[in-house]
């Protein structure tokens, strides 16, 4: 390879991985690759948070973020930036995660955990505050855990929630509410 | 417990939390989509080629039952007046050939289903 072309093709990836999330739609609607990895790179962290919550068995868990990407890629045409491309991927991924898991009847009560690592403060108490959080997550449904996930970890709004799992408003407070004090009254037992 | 303290939790429960995918999802993933496509083409071409072979084969039977039925009198133009003595054979050779293009398209479509 020519030293020219390494620099173009170096500025061309520069270029890519910079670009905002509009050109790189438009890139890939028009047979860019490149430009739907990136995409993919941007996204797939968010996705897979809200996939590993709402999907029980690990081994599932990559097979339904790939899953996402690809029928993103598949519909991209009917994205039309009326919401988030963000909030569109979560649309997917709520659909085919909570699909699979009504498919399989999985046992809620299993939740893997060991490949999910986390990046906060390690301080005895605090590991063990999540862990105890964990377990009280795991009780909860598929349903309520992808919620609770977009509400918190996310920071979807109520609204945005409501377009993702196509409920209404009022539904997706109440399944917070009903979330929050089920989680409230397994801690307080639990450190009881 | 109260709700704000278990919203702090949650918060930093469930947003600092980051999955570990496997090294090079992204490449992956794109290609997943490059054998998608790949097998996408084939159907593609499969399909119009199988629609317009029905179309070119029912637009000849219409034109043999005129000519059957003497609605058509087909004139003297060469080898144009040769067609009432090949439509019988070629009717059923198109009729054949656009039911494979069409059975190739359904089962290359079971997979592809863009």
């Amino acid at each position: 390879m020519q030293p020219d072309q390494g620099g173009a093709r170096r500025r061309d990836m520069t270029e890519t991985v910079e670009a905002t999330e509009a050109t790189l739609i438009a890139r890939t609607l028009a047979g860019d690759m490149r430009a739907f990895e990136v995409l993919v790179e941007r996204h797939q962290g968010g996705v897979a948070s809200f996939i590993w919550r709402i999907v029980p068995d690990r081994l599932d868990r990559e097979e339904v973020c790939q899953e996402v990407f690809i029928k993103a890629w598949r519909n991209l045409n009917r994205f039309k930036g009326d919401a988030a491309f963000s909030t569109w991927l979560y649309t997917i991924a709520w659909r085919t995660a909570i699909s699979l898991v009504r498919k399989r009847r999985v046992d809620y009560e299993v939740f893997d955990e060991s490949l999910v690592h986390g990046t906060e403060d390690r301080g005895a108490e605090t590991v063990e505050m999540n862990d105890l959080l964990d377990d009280a997550i795991a009780t909860l449904s598929p349903e309520e855990r992808g919620i609770l996930t977009l509400f918190h970890a996310r920071e979807c709004t109520i609204e945005e929630i409501a377009a993702i799992v196509d409920r209404p408003s009022g539904t997706i407070k109440s399944i917070l509410a009903r979330s929050r004090s089920k989680l409230k009254a397994q801690l307080e037992e639990t450190l009881r | 417990m109260n709700d704000d303290r278990l919203d702090a939790h949650l918060d930093r429960r469930l947003g600092h939390v980051q999955p570990v995918l496997s090294a090079g999802f992204a490449h992956r993933v794109t290609l997943r989509i490059a054998g998608i496509r790949s097998r996408t083409s084939p159907v593609a071409v499969a399909l119009p080629a199988g629609v317009a072979l029905g179309a070119l084969a029912l637009a000849l039977g219409f034109l043999q039952i005129l000519v059957g039925t003497g609605y058509i009198v087909m004139p003297e133009l060469g080898w144009l007046s040769q067609i009432r003595h090949w439509l019988p054979a070629a009717l059923p050779a198109l009729v054949a050939a656009a039911g494979l293009v069409a059975i190739d398209s359904f089962l290359s479509g079971k997979h592809v289903d863009r």
